[in-house]
């Protein structure tokens, strides 16, 4: 029991951040319908921003808390990443939108390569890792020689996702943004001609979905201490799958999938095998989109003749 | 003299906005190299991570964006709008007619004469690594591409996952060859049937799903075949791949330097190209019956009742070719055959790849664009 409880913290910590990568997914794919395979890649480079941050911040201008230093690699990865994934969206997306449906996937894939290579041979292909930046933990309870632990770290994830799920929810439910957004979502054309700028919006929507893919990014580098140059790809995927399972398209349920396959791979790797973790979340994502494949929380797609 | 000046004044506004665009592409591009080309992170001696800096290369790039972006709105983009650069439609001259007709006939002798061509040119020595590399790896990428066009081009279905079928062709191959001492000849029919079964396992419960849907799934599917070919250690051997398979022969001849061996039993001087010219002619004889039956392919009814969401257009076909019979409620039967034929020709394309280089194939995620 204990052994489970402790895979459960750990899974709910894994599934904060695919929920956070998740949800860039579903608002790309909700408002041009469109699967950003870059993504994935997109969450990766942030990592990278955040730790060359991480190390300008500590070893160059010695700052010396933690605290201070993770803000500001946060809030610059969000600022760069957002950029990048901008510059993404206008050179390899916008040019072919109302081209042939698979147009922008074919070149969202190219993208992906392209970012993992350009990482690649910029940063070199070995594992970047840092010493650990949080330590310590919270015992949540020690029978039988088996503590059950909730590290600070996990603790910071839980505590960053909830806050920016909030903000997130604000923003799409209550501004002017987040209303051109839905609009979008529902008929492009329509919201054009009642006044809203598509092209503008979808560019924002590919900014908050970088951003969040940054925040990710920046606690994904905190809690394993290590990243490399193919680290998009697999959570990517797993992001995107937990995208398909809550519904792709639907915000809350990008969490809710991030949440649940996050914890089906660590319980898998747990009780089952660790090498074929990542065949259970393929998996995962194939018997979905096979046999549910408006996700938990989706909306059944019409199909318009 | 009036319409200098609106020339001038034209281009000196043009200028401006050039200069203005370039600066704005300038500061974007150093945003967006700053972090990743401006520092690069190392690993020192001590085991810890330091960051130096890369300005001069930075700056070099950054540079090179802006003055792309600077000869484009001076030079190019006026152009553009005038329609200069625009090509003429076409070139119908007798030049032009006379290659049309003759390009063909002249490719396919072209590449059947082409290893002696590269003999007479480069000798013997040297000609192996001209026949390996730009003529078996140009052949089975061609087959690959030809795979992919019969899934993408003519179901319209994207098939991410498509490069798994040529591992597993590989790997079938190699296994079968060492385990059970089976030759090339016997394995290459298997193959095709072995290929049946993965395309119908993995195509009927694929297929209902429509284009995107399908392309994540497909990925999936490959993704779940390369992982467990890494990881099943006991078969596969991982990372560190099957060696020493056993090579081709010419029906039982073996291509080695023993009294038994080809140049042995040909009354020739032994040289290792032999081997390669063979897998040269095989695999372009493969080609060339995959490129026929693409050809006939097409002709067919199942060629031509295309995917399902293609093209807005081509869905609209759908409908109509179902109201004539052609193809079934979702075409799934039609779809999974096409699929069928594509994994069959990845399999060769594996399997012809395999004794090339006697290693495993797993680079194939690499090939993904065959």
């Amino acid at each position: 029991m204990d052994y489970f409880a402790q895979q459960l913290i750990n899974g709910i910590t894994l599934g904060s951040i695919y929920g956070l990568i998740a949800i860039g997914y579903t608002m790309v794919f909700g408002i041009i319908g469109m699967v950003n395979f870059a993504h994935g890649d997109v969450f990766m480079v942030s990592a990278f921003i955040a730790l060359i941050a991480l190390l300008i911040l500590t070893s160059w201008l010695g700052i010396v808390s933690v605290a201070l230093a993770l803000f500001i690699v946060l809030i610059v990865a969000m600022l760069f990443t957002s950029l990048i994934n901008w510059v993404i969206e206008r050179v390899a997306y916008r040019p072919l939108r109302g081209s042939f449906r698979l147009a922008p996937l074919i070149s969202a894939i190219g993208m992906s390569i392209t970012l993992s290579n350009f990482v690649q041979v910029t940063q070199g292909p070995r594992n970047k890792s840092i010493p650990p930046l949080v330590q310590g933990e919270f015992i949540l309870s020690n029978s039988n020689d088996f503590p059950v632990t909730l590290s600070y770290k996990q603790l910071i994830i839980w505590g960053i996702t909830a806050v920016l799920l909030l903000a997130f929810w604000y923003l799409v439910a209550r501004t002017q943004l987040g209303r051109a957004q839905r609009a979008c979502e529902q008929d492009q054309k329509m919201a054009a001609l009642v006044g809203v700028d598509v092209d503008r919006t979808v560019a924002a929507t590919f900014v908050i979905a970088a951003a969040l893919a940054a925040v990710a990014g920046t606690m994904y580098l905190m809690y394993y201490g290590v990243v490399t140059f193919s680290d998009g790809f697999v959570p990517g995927v797993k992001a995107f799958t937990a995208a398909v399972l809550g519904g792709i398209g639907s915000l809350p349920g990008a969490v809710v999938g991030g949440l649940l396959i996050g914890l089906i791979e660590t319980l898998w790797s747990a009780y089952f095998s660790i090498d074929y973790k990542d065949v259970a979340a393929f998996s995962v994502l194939a018997i979905t989109l096979i046999f549910l494949p408006q996700g938990l929380l989706g909306r059944p797609d019409v199909e318009k003749v | 003299m009036g319409a200098a000046q609106v020339a001038g004044a034209s281009f000196r506004t043009r200028l401006g906005e050039g200069l203005r665009d370039t600066g704005l592409t300038a500061l974007v591009a150093l945003g967006v190299f700053l972090p990743l080309v401006g520092f690069e992170t190392i690993t020192d001696i001590n085991n810890v991570l330091i960051l130096t800096t890369r300005w001069p290369l930075l700056f070099a790039l950054v540079g090179s964006v802006a003055a792309i972006r600077f000869i484009y709105a001076l030079i190019l983009a006026p152009r553009l709008e005038r329609g200069a650069l625009r090509l003429p439609l076409r070139a119908s001259s007798t030049a032009a007619n006379i290659l049309h007709n003759w390009f063909i006939p002249f490719a396919v002798a072209f590449v059947i004469v082409y290893p002696m061509l590269v003999v007479l040119a480069v000798g013997f020595g040297g000609a192996v690594r001209w026949i390996d590399n730009f003529g078996i790896q140009i052949l089975i990428y061609v087959m690959l591409g030809w795979g992919l066009n019969i899934v993408v081009g003519l179901a319209g279905l994207l098939d991410l996952g498509y490069v798994a079928f040529y591992a597993v062709g590989a790997y079938s191959y190699a296994l079968l060859a060492k385990t059970f001492g089976l030759s090339f000849w016997i394995l290459l029919p298997l193959a095709g049937t072995l290929a049946s079964f993965w395309g119908i396992l993995l195509g009927f419960p694929v297929l209902r799903l429509r284009g995107d849907y399908l392309a994540i799934v497909t990925l999936a599917f490959g993704e779940i075949i390369r992982l467990i070919l890494i990881n099943w250690v006991p078969v596969t051997n991982g990372y560190a791949g099957i060696g020493s398979i056993p090579r081709p022969t010419l029906f039982g001849i073996p291509f080695n330097a023993e009294d038994n061996g080809f140049a042995a039993v040909f009354g020739l001087e032994f040289s290792p190209l032999y081997r390669v010219l063979f897998l040269y002619y095989v695999i372009l004889a493969l080609a060339l019956v995959t490129c026929f039956f693409n050809v006939r392919l097409r002709r067919l009814p199942i060629g031509r009742a295309r995917g399902r969401d293609r093209l807005p257009v081509a869905r609209h076909q759908h409908h109509q070719y179902q109201a004539d019979g052609l193809c079934d409620g979702r075409n799934v039967r039609g779809l999974c055959r096409l699929v069928l034929c594509c994994t069959a020709r990845l399999h060769f394309a594996g399997i012809v790849h395999v004794p090339r280089i006697r290693d495993d194939p797993l680079d194939c995620r690499a090939r993904r664009h065959g």
